[in-house]
C-alpha cells in the first residue's frame, strides 16, 4: 500500500509498504477514505518532536471502511464505515471508565519512556512519535486499529466522509476547548490561533452560547473564517497590540475565557517572541509559549486558559505571578475524543455545524510532501488539507 | 607502621596487573610520560602489595569485604481487577509467558509451584535461576524463592492488597538480589538497580493491560517505512 512516512525533518515522501495486519485480538483494519493533515502534524514536520523514527508512517486524522476484525472484536463488521479517535484507548482502565480516554492506561506501548519524561504516561496516539506509542498513523491506503471495539465510531451513511473527518480529532479537540472554559451567556472568550482547532473551538463557543468571541491570528483569510465560525470580533495582531484590543473589547475587564489553539509554534512579534526563537534554536527550551504569555497576561481575573494547542517540552519565562495574582485556572491536555463524538455527530446531523466550511484543499494522498510544505508556508490559503489514499 | 588493610583480593590482583602493563608501557616513553606512567605504576605495585590504599582511607572505601550484600528493588502498579481476580491471575505463573518476560516454566520440572527465572542477556544468551513457590496466601501474597543457596536472586514477592479506590488492586512486586565478588559485587548490584526496577515495571505494566485490557498493547510487527525496498 501507499503510505505518507516521515523521514527526518521537513522530509516526507510517499512510499510503497506491506499492507498492515492484525496484532493483537481487539485489533481491526480500516481501508481509509479520507484523511487530513493537522496542524499538531507539522510539528512532526519541523523536526520539533522526540523520538520519531525514519518511516514512521504519519496521520491521526482519518476514516474509512472496516475490512478486518480481530477475534475480539464482536460489534463491527467487515463493510462498515467508521471515523477513528486519534486517541487510543481500551476503554476498560479507571480513566476510560471516568470517560478520560486520552489518559488510557494501557494503549501506549512505550509508557515506560513515556513515564520517564512526564512522570506518567498518557494514551498512545496514532503516527505521532515513539514516545506515544509509536502506532503508525492513517495517511495510507489501510491502518490497524487497535482497540477497535471502542476505538472505531460508525457513522451513518447519509452524512459524507468530508462532514464526519473532522471528528477524529479538530471538531472534539475544539469542543473540548471551550466546554473546559464552562462558559456562562454573559462570557467573552477570546481564541488566540484561527487554524482549525481554533476554529472550531470558536464554533464551539458559539455552540455553547458565549456572549463574546474573540479571534486573534495574523492571516485574513482565517480570520474571515473565524467571522463564519461565529467569532463577534477580530484582532489581527500584526496591525494591532492585543492586549490593547482585549482591553477596548471587554469594557477594560479582560476575557472571562481565554482558549490557546496555537501551541509550541507560536509566531509573534516583540521581545518575547525573539526570545522564544533565539532559545529554541539553541535548543535552551523546546516550546515557543509567545502566545501563552500573552494569554496569561490578557486574561481577566478569575479566568480560565483552555489550553488544546500542543505542548511537548519545557517552556521558561512564563508569568506566573500574573497568573497566580488574577486567580487562573488552567486546563488542558489531549482530547477525549471518544467522549465527544456521539453528541458532536448530533449537531453535524442535525444541521447546527457544517464542518466542511474550513477544507480549502482536497488531494490525493501522492501529493501529501507538496501538502506538507505549502500548509506549513502558505497558512492564508491552507487552512486545511484533506487528501484521498485512492486517488 | 603496619597500616589496615583496605584493598580486596581481586583488586589487588587487578592493581598487580595493571601496574606491569604501565612498567612496560612507561619503559618505551621518555620524559613526563615515563615518569608518570612508572610513579603510577609504583603506587599501584604498593596498592597490590601491602592491601593498602591511601584514597581509600580518606574516601572511608573497603573492598576487602567478602560479604555480598542483599538488595532489593520494589515496584507497584494499581490495576482495575478485584484481589481475587488479580491473585489467580498471577498465581497460574505457568501461563505467564507474555507478562512476565522473565519468568518460565521449568520444562522438566514437574514439581508444583516450581519456575525458572530467566535474564534475557545480549547475543541471545540467557542465564536461569530455578525459583520455587515457598508461600502462598490467597489473595494476599505469593512468594518464590530459589531452589539452590547460591542463586543470586533471593527472593520474588508478590503482595496483593485493595486500592484506593472499589474494584481495584495494588500489586507489589519485590526482587531482593545478590551479586557475588564481596564490594565490587555490591558496587555491581548497586548500579543494577534502576534496571531491575525498569525490569519490575515493565513487567507490572504488562500485567495491568492484560488483566484490565485484555491485551498488551504492541506495534511489533507493524508495517513502517523502514520495510520498503527504496528506503535509504
Amino acid at each position: 500500500m501507499k503510505a505518507v512516512c516521515w523521514f527526518g525533518k521537513e522530509d516526507v515522501r510517499v512510499v510503497t509498504v506491506p499492507d498492515p495486519s492484525i496484532l493483537n485480538p481487539r485489533d481491526a483494519i480500516v481501508k481509509v477514505s479520507l484523511t487530513a493533515i493537522c496542524g499538531s502534524d507539522l510539528h512532526l514536520y519541523n523536526g520539533f518532536i522526540p523520538t520519531m523514527q525514519k518511516g514512521d508512517i504519519l496521520g491521526h486524522e482519518f476514516m474509512g471502511e472496516i475490512v478486518e476484525t480481530g477475534s475480539e472484536v464482536h460489534n463491527l463488521q467487515v463493510g462498515d464505515r467508521v471515523v477513528i479517535p486519534f486517541t487510543i484507548a481500551c476503554g476498560r482502565c479507571r480513566f476510560c471508565q471516568d470517560q478520560l480516554w486520552s489518559l488510557c492506561d494501557n494503549s501506549n506501548p512505550n509508557a515506560l519512556v513515556a513515564e520517564k519524561l512526564y512522570g506518567y504516561s498518557p494514551s498512545g496516539l496514532y503516527g505521532y512519535s515513539h514516545l506515544l506509542g509509536g502506532y503508525a498513523g492513517g495517511q495510507a491506503e489501510y491502518v490497524r486499529v487497535p482497540y477497535a471495539d471502542v476505538g472505531a465510531f460508525k457513522v451513518p451513511d447519509h452524512l459524507s466522509d468530508e462532514q464526519v473527518l473532522f471528528l477524529s480529532d479538530i471538531f472534539p479537540t475544539g469542543y473540548m476547548a471551550a466546554e473546559n472554559c464552562d462558559i456562562k451567556p454573559t462570557d467573552t472568550v477570546a481564541v488566540w490561533g484561527c487554524g482549525p482547532v481554533g476554529l472550531f473551538a470558536i464554533r464551539s463557543a458559539a455552540l455553547l452560547n458565549a456572549a463574546q468571541i474573540i479571534a486573534i491570528d495574523r492571516f485574513t483569510e482565517r480570520l474571515n473564517l473565524a467571522r463564519i465560525a461565529g467569532a463577534t470580533d477580530l484582532i489581527n495582531y500584526e496591525q494591532e497590540s492585543v492586549l490593547e484590543a482585549l482591553h477596548d473589547l471587554t469594557g477594560g475587564t479582560g476575557p472571562d475565557k481565554c482558549i490557546d489553539a496555537v501551541g509550541l509554534e507560536a509566531h509573534g512579534i516583540g521581545i518575547s517572541a525573539g526570545y522564544d526563537y533565539v532559545k529554541q534554536k539553541l535548543q535552551l527550551e523546546t516550546d515557543r509559549a509567545h502566545a501563552l504569555r500573552q494569554i496569561i497576561q490578557g486574561c481577566g481575573k478569575n479566568g480560565i486558559i483552555s489550553m488544546p494547542g500542543v505542548y511537548g517540552g519545557v517552556v521558561d519565562k512564563l508569568p506566573l505571578g500574573a497568573a497566580f495574582s488574577k486567580g487562573l485556572t488552567f486546563r488542558m491536555g489531549q482530547t477525549h475524543v471518544h467522549r465527544y463524538m456521539g453528541r458532536l455527530l448530533q449537531h453535524i446531523e442535525e444541521g447546527g455545524v457544517d464542518p466542511t466550511f474550513l477544507i480549502t484543499h482536497r488531494l490525493s494522498i501522492n501529493q501529501a510532501p507538496h501538502a506538507y510544505r505549502n500548509f506549513r508556508d502558505q497558512k492564508d490559503e491552507w487552512v486545511k488539507v484533506v487528501m484521498r489514499p485512492g486517488e | 607502621m603496619t597500616r589496615r588493610q583496605n584493598v580486596g583480593k581481586l583488586e589487588r590482583i587487578s592493581s598487580a596487573g595493571l601496574a606491569g602493563l604501565l612498567v612496560l608501557g612507561g619503559l618505551k616513553q621518555r620524559g613526563l610520560k615515563r615518569l608518570l606512567s612508572l610513579s603510577t605504576a609504583g603506587f599501584l605495585a604498593y596498592r597490590a602489595g601491602s592491601g593498602y590504599c591511601p584514597a581509600y582511607e580518606r574516601l572511608a572505601l573497603d573492598s576487602t569485604s567478602s560479604a555480598s550484600h542483599p538488595r532489593s528493588a520494589q515496584d507497584t502498579v494499581t490495576i482495575l481487577a478485584d484481589p481475587e481476580r488479580t491473585y489467580d491471575f498471577v498465581r497460574d505463573l505457568s501461563a505467564r509467558d507474555d507478562i512476565f518476560t522473565r519468568f518460565h516454566l521449568l520444562p522438566s520440572a514437574e514439581e508444583e509451584g516450581q519456575v525458572l527465572w530467566r535474564l534475557d542477556l545480549p547475543l541471545q544468551r540467557s542465564y536461569s535461576v530455578p525459583l520455587r513457590l515457598v508461600e502462598d496466601r490467597t489473595n494476599r501474597s505469593i512468594t518464590l524463592e530459589p531452589v539452590k543457596d547460591d542463586s543470586p536472586i533471593l527472593r520474588i514477592h508478590f503482595k496483593f492488597t485493595e486500592g484506593r479506590n472499589e474494584g481495584e488492586t495494588r500489586v507489589d512486586l519485590i526482587a531482593d538480589y545478590k551479586i557475588p565478588g564481596g564490594y565490587m559485587g555490591n558496587q555491581v548490584a548497586s548500579l543494577l538497580e534502576p534496571a531491575v526496577r525498569t525490569m519490575l515495571r515493565s513487567n507490572l505494566l504488562r500485567l495491568k493491560s492484560k488483566l484490565e485490557a485484555g491485551e498488551i498493547p504492541s506495534i511489533e510487527g507493524q508495517v513502517s517505512g523502514r520495510q520498503q525496498r527504496s528506503y535509504r
